[in-house]
């Protein structure tokens, strides 16, 4: 027998509320807490108008605190809560399991500790960039989470498209400054160099956080690399050669 | 003209982007897998129109791609705000989506494709298999055919299983089963007879549960394979993992 609580995890995608799909909206209003993690102040807005009980996991980003430390912060207060016997719904901007340690963690736990656990999908980061620069994956293409990539060093296949994720955590610890991305985007480039000609050229996407917004897309050639303005939301595409 | 996605379970996962450009369109158009999300889209717009008898048994899938463009790019140049609604995410698999907006933009129209939740999100979701840690995604098709390097120690995901090497449109479940043995000789050379794989079919109907089949590279060519079945085949290496970098980048 399942035991009383349980865990929803969902997917916004970056729109506000425009890209909110009914399931995930119906998902949220019926649970009893709802814990989020958003990019932005309207989609906060929102959810604090749909649901009466919700805290931002926001404030786990503390100075000083390593990446590693604020996720696990995040997965100790959702699973208190599960713990506790309460129907948690877990909202994240875009798709709930890509990229995404703390939901990934708490469903594990919850599923071993015999809660309900569900999923429902979010559009992503790499949904609006394929819809926004015209891309078809089915053409071939591999996706990474830059830092994973620095580290294990796959054989990379330049012919087809590659999508590389959160690019500005490189190196990085929670409260870091430019700087380390300056020198996190250098082994990048250095990694790429081996694989690609310099004048390569690839795109920073940014998906568009405001329902009428359009996206931001700079085209650079893949040397420059770590010359490039980057933030939280950006992802690299590197076009086959 | 806007391009809009479903996503894939009906009703459920279509985004209120989409569903607001489909409502306002003086023109709509669909392209969908089931009677079901048919009959909701129809239901939508008065001017809806189906687009799936641009298929027929035989035909070739280039011919009828083409005449999907055509269809749609008639109403955007006699200046009527059009919108097409694609299952699943329309710029996924979707020869015809991206070509209108390429030729609709070159007429100076202004073109858009709006995201939709795609068979891959469900997969990800209900395999709880996060894509960051990396993945390669082929159809299957063009997997055999170009022989793309891919590597082992790194998750593969193939397209289309059920419809290796079939130009044309066919009504059967699955297109080509002799197909499937040449793919599981392929993957064999690639990673051992044994390894396991799983066959995955997202749901389409809200309450139902998708479909996972974990099955041996070996018992491919007589598995349960349709045309809406994807290929998750894990890694059956140990990645490398470079010490020295992962201190550099803070991870150890």
């Amino acid at each position: 027998m399942k035991r009383k609580g349980a865990l929803t995890v969902v997917g916004l995608g970056y729109r506000a509320a425009a890209q909110v799909t009914p399931e995930v909206l119906s998902a949220i209003g019926q649970s009893d807490k709802l814990y989020h993690l958003v990019y932005d102040p309207l989609t906060t807005a929102w959810i604090r108008a749909v649901h009466p009980n919700s805290t931002s996991l926001a404030d786990s980003w503390k100075p000083g605190a390593s990446v590693a430390e604020c996720c696990d912060a995040m997965v100790r207060q959702i699973m208190a809560s599960v713990r506790a016997g309460t129907d948690v719904c877990v909202a994240f901007s875009g798709h709930p399991t890509i990229c995404v340690y703390p939901t990934r963690e708490s469903l594990r736990l919850a599923k071993r500790e015999g809660f309900k656990t569900r999923i429902f999908p979010g559009l992503s980061a790499i949904d609006c960039l394929f819809a926004d620069i015209g891309v078809d994956p089915g053409l071939g293409c591999q996706i990474w989470e830059t830092k994973t990539l620095l580290v294990r060093k796959p054989k990379l296949n330049p012919k087809t498209n590659i999508v590389l994720l959160q690019l500005q955590m490189i190196g990085r610890t929670a409260d870091d400054g430019a700087e380390t991305n300056r020198e996190g985007l250098e082994m990048l480039r250095s990694f790429l160099m081996r694989v690609y000609p310099r004048h390569h050229r690839a795109a920073i996407y940014e998906a568009a956080t405001f329902p009428v917004a359009g996206p931001v897309i700079q085209w650079i050639p893949l040397g420059h690399l770590p010359r490039a303005v980057i933030n939280a939301l950006s992802t690299l595409l590197i076009p086959g050669i | 003209m806007t391009v809009v996605g479903t996503g894939y379970r009906i009703a459920s996962q279509i985004t209120p982007e989409s569903l607001a450009r489909i409502k306002a369109a003086d023109k709509f158009f669909y392209l969908v897998a089931d009677v079901v999300t048919e009959t909701w889209l129809a239901g939508l717009n008065p001017s809806a129109e189906n687009l799936t008898d641009s298929y027929a048994p035989g035909k070739s899938r280039t011919d009828t791609y083409n005449e999907i463009v055509d269809r749609i790019l008639a109403p955007v140049r006699t200046g009527l705000h059009v919108c097409v609604a694609f299952y699943g995410h329309p710029g996924v698999f979707a020869h015809s989506t991206h070509e209108a907006i390429r030729r609709a933009r070159k007429e100076g129209v202004p073109a858009r494709m709006l995201p939709g939740i795609s068979a891959q999100d469900c997969l990800f979701a209900d395999l709880g298999f996060d894509p960051s840690d990396g993945c390669q995604i082929f159809e299957a098709t063009g997997f055999l055919v170009q022989k793309p390097k891919t590597d082992p120690s790194c998750a593969l995901i193939l397209y289309q299983a059920g419809a290796i090497g079939v130009s044309t449109f066919e009504t059967s479940a699955l297109w080509n089963r002799s197909a499937l043995q040449v793919l599981s000789e392929v993957l064999s050379k690639k990673y051992p007879p044994k390894h396991r794989i799983t066959l995955y079919t997202a749901p389409h109907f809200p309450v139902c549960d998708p479909i996972i089949l974990r099955i041996s590279i070996a018992r491919l060519p007589k598995a349960d394979v349709t045309i809406a079945t994807t290929l998750f085949i894990p890694p059956s290496k140990e990645p490398r993992w470079d010490d020295r970098m992962a201190r550099r980048l803070g991870m150890s």
